[in-house]
């Protein structure tokens, strides 16, 4: 009997435990306030505290969602349903092998030898036994996983900070750094047309932007939806994507 | 005695995850949320019962009160009437639940896997768990910090590195420079 009364009476406390457990626990977090400062240091590291541009970041982060809700989501469903799905696959991965010198040389720079060569390895497959690039085969048949690296995530690399935001008519968000990144990046890029450059893929710079535009609109047509969901969860849309694509970055640099 | 040790091990099991536990009990109820979602797909279920399916799984290791105060901001909570903090509380944790219900249909049969666990701190483990894409990988990071008792709760999930605290914390402060706090309720409550 005394065993029963004494096994009662440990189960009763030990299920009244949760409710003082929390109250403790609150208590806990009141006093010994460490998560703070966890969350304070991406809050100072974030954009958010030098955003000189912010009007007019504010007005093209508006415009860019215009364009994106109004113009190129339609114009990529209405592509979506033209084109099958696997042809489009095919012209995104096309398009994609062909930025394999950017990605090769940003992670050479980076001195990620592995990845450099798991980069040519995908770019041998694919060019030859997946079609010019049409089938990503090394991911496919050889579970060889991209890579990509880009200029901005090589200057943050050597440790160059991200500087203020800028969100770019059409491009999006993007930084100092990146910006420079970009410009840079499309300076190797084959798709873009230079003039004074050795080799090119295009014979103008129409051309060349004609295929950046149906890179996009099959790109979209690929993640349609995406970005609405995406959205949905801002309170405000603006400080949300900045955010996201700061701590995006961060995380990217330091992969 | 016997009885006294048998039933204080499965009450003690019944309620507190422990350091040792987290890797093992993650994977499983990771496991369980992918049939779930597996048979969703398959038998067209309705978001609102997979959710909530899922969230009877995971709710005992949400410190959702935490999340929610952490998303604000120690400097705005305290100056918060308890009535305030009880009402932004419940607002934020049905928002974050809506926003995770909104993204359940774009699972699509892919392979989610617990990498392993990293103890960043003596009170804070991050739990890494992939889902596999199409052409990479994409980590997320359940984090959790250890109350009182040994427990250890989640306070923060990452997705390709980015905290969903962080960036409510972000929006929340730019917010509060413009609007007021009730304004802010009101806020949260419309977009769900």
């Amino acid at each position: 009997m005394r065993i029963f009364i004494l096994v009662f009476f440990t189960i009763v406390s030990l299920y009244a435990t949760p409710k003082s457990v929390q109250i403790q626990e609150n208590q806990q977090i009141q006093t010994s306030d460490n998560f703070e400062s966890e969350f304070e240091i991406s809050d100072k590291s974030n954009a958010t505290q030098i955003d000189p541009l912010s009007g007019y970041n504010k007005i093209m982060t508006n415009f860019n969602d215009k364009f994106y809700i109004h113009i190129l989501n339609p114009v990529a469903k209405t592509y979506k349903k033209a084109l099958p799905k696997p042809i489009r696959k095919g012209i995104d991965n096309f398009l994609d092998n062909l930025m394999y010198p950017m990605r090769l040389l940003n992670n050479l720079l980076q001195f990620k030898f592995k990845n450099s060569y798991l980069e040519t390895q995908r770019f041998l497959l694919n060019s030859t036994i997946g079609l010019a690039g049409f089938i990503d085969v090394a991911n496919d048949n050889f579970h060889i996983k991209q890579h990509t690296e880009d200029f901005g995530q090589t200057l943050g690399y050597y440790g160059i900070g991200s500087g203020f935001y800028i969100v770019w008519p059409l491009l999006g968000p993007s930084n100092l750094r990146d910006s420079v990144g970009l410009v840079t990046d499309s300076i190797i890029n084959p798709m873009t047309y230079m003039e004074n450059r050795g080799y090119n893929l295009f014979d103008n710079s129409t051309e060349a932007l004609g295929v950046t535009v149906e890179k996009t609109i099959n790109y979209s047509s690929l993640h349609v939806g995406e970005y609405e969901k995406l959205k949905k969860d801002a309170i405000d849309l603006y400080p949300f994507l900045r955010n996201i694509y700061e701590q995006r970055r961060k995380k990217e640099i330091s992969e | 005695m016997r009885y006294l040790i048998i039933s204080l091990f499965l009450v003690a099991n019944l309620f507190a995850l422990q350091e040792n536990q987290i890797k093992s009990y993650m994977d499983k109820n990771i496991n369980l949320v992918v049939n779930i979602l597996k048979k969703g797909k398959e038998n067209n279920i309705s978001k609102e019962i997979l959710s909530q399916k899922i969230f009877k799984i995971f709710d005992p290791v949400f410190n959702y009160k935490l999340m929610a105060r952490l998303s604000l901001g120690g400097k705005v909570w305290r100056t918060l009437t308890q009535k305030q903090k009880d009402e932004f509380t419940q607002k934020f944790t049905k928002r974050l639940k809506a926003s995770y219900k909104s993204k359940l249909d774009m699972y699509n049969g892919q392979k989610i896997t617990v990498e392993g666990i990293q103890k960043v701190k003596k009170n804070r483990i991050h739990l890494l768990s992939e889902i596999e894409g199409k052409k990479q990988k994409y980590d997320i990071v359940y984090k959790f910090y250890k109350a009182k008792n040994n427990q250890w709760f989640i306070y923060d999930v990452s997705v390709l590195g980015v905290s969903i605290i962080q960036t409510y914390r972000s929006q929340f402060s730019d917010e509060l420079k413009k609007i007021s706090f009730d304004e802010l309720l009101k806020k949260l409550d419309k977009q769900v």
